[in-house]
């Protein structure tokens, strides 16, 4: 799931490098945490949320196990 | 992929003149220095040039790569990708036996944003942005074809009842569908009404839209006294 994230968040960017993936489980739920260069948060959240909604959407699609959330925050 | 070599008396110039050869940007194209050449003996005796392989990254293989590592990621099978390029826009048609549904979502919520994804990053570095559909199974081509087939019982509906008519909300690729049908009916007219995701078309009659037409709402209220005249009137 991180890899997903990870690909994704990337290919989008301009600085790769600065990419920040955290985990956190939390009984049903699973956190992740993004951090990026500031220069490109704008990118990863898109016009309108757009992009970011379309990463949650496709890691929601992605979760293994049924009834289980994932969450993605962007940390500033 | 194709591999041309190409010799210079230096890496820029190289570069430079393999880009002007063959009309491409930074982003076309992937380079490798295969003999960094030397300038020899005092400038005089035995100078090599460089040599430089580039392989010019085509747009199919990028759309390609991206695609496979995202549902590789996802853990969705699918046999093959197929991709057809008309009008500069790129139809990516994903060839999938088993569980289309998976892939496509509720209302198509997943292709979308699959498809909006790969948008973004094929386009990341492009100044020409590249135009995208993505499929899976043809699903977006039958769900056209039904949209035609709705729209045309509409249209036969309000030329029987002269009654203008309200489509359920449709994303703006579907609903210029609609209007381009429509449009060909001469005693037919389209609006578009609502905001944002809950835009309708609606299908009228031509005098109805005439009437629509000439009573626009006024853009400020008028003032009190016209307002009062008015009512009296």
């Amino acid at each position: 799931m991180t890899e997903l994230l990870e690909y994704i968040v990337k290919s989008l960017v301009d600085d790769p490098d600065s990419i920040e993936i955290k985990e956190i489980e939390k009984d049903k739920t699973t956190v992740y945490e993004l951090r990026a260069a500031k220069s490109d948060i704008g990118k990863i959240i898109g016009k309108r949320g757009r992009t970011i909604g379309a990463i949650r959407i496709l890691m929601n699609a992605a979760s293994p196990r049924e009834g289980n959330r994932t969450v993605l925050e962007i940390i500033e | 992929m194709k591999l041309i070599e190409r010799k210079g008396k230096s890496t820029s110039a190289v570069i430079s003149a393999f880009m002007t050869e063959f009309d491409l940007q930074l982003e076309d194209f992937k380079f490798e220095v295969t003999d960094r050449g030397s300038s020899g003996f005092l400038h005089l005796f035995g100078s090599k040039p460089t040599k430089i392989q580039f392989t010019i990254t085509e747009i199919r293989d990028e759309l390609t790569t991206f695609i496979k590592e995202i549902l590789d990621h996802m853990n969705i099978d699918f046999q093959e990708i197929e991709i057809n390029e008309s009008n500069e826009v790129f139809h990516i048609n994903i060839r999938k036996h088993t569980d289309v549904g998976l892939l496509i979502g509720k209302s198509a919520k997943l292709l979308d944003s699959l498809q909006h994804l790969i948008n973004q990053m094929i386009n990341k570095k492009r100044r020409k942005q590249i135009k995208l559909i993505l499929d899976v199974e043809g699903y977006r081509e039958r769900k056209k074809q039904l949209l035609i087939k709705k729209a045309k019982d509409i249209i036969i509906k309000v030329k029987k009842i002269q009654k203008s008519i309200t489509l359920e909300p449709l994303s703006g690729a579907e609903r210029k569908i609609v209007h381009r049908l429509v449009e060909t009916e001469k005693e037919l007219r389209t609006m578009t009404i609502g905001e944002g995701e809950f835009k309708r078309i609606v299908i009228m009659p031509k005098d109805k839209f005439k009437n629509k037409v000439n009573k626009p709402k006024p853009k400020t209220r008028p003032k009190r006294n016209t307002y009062k005249k008015k009512v009296a009137n």
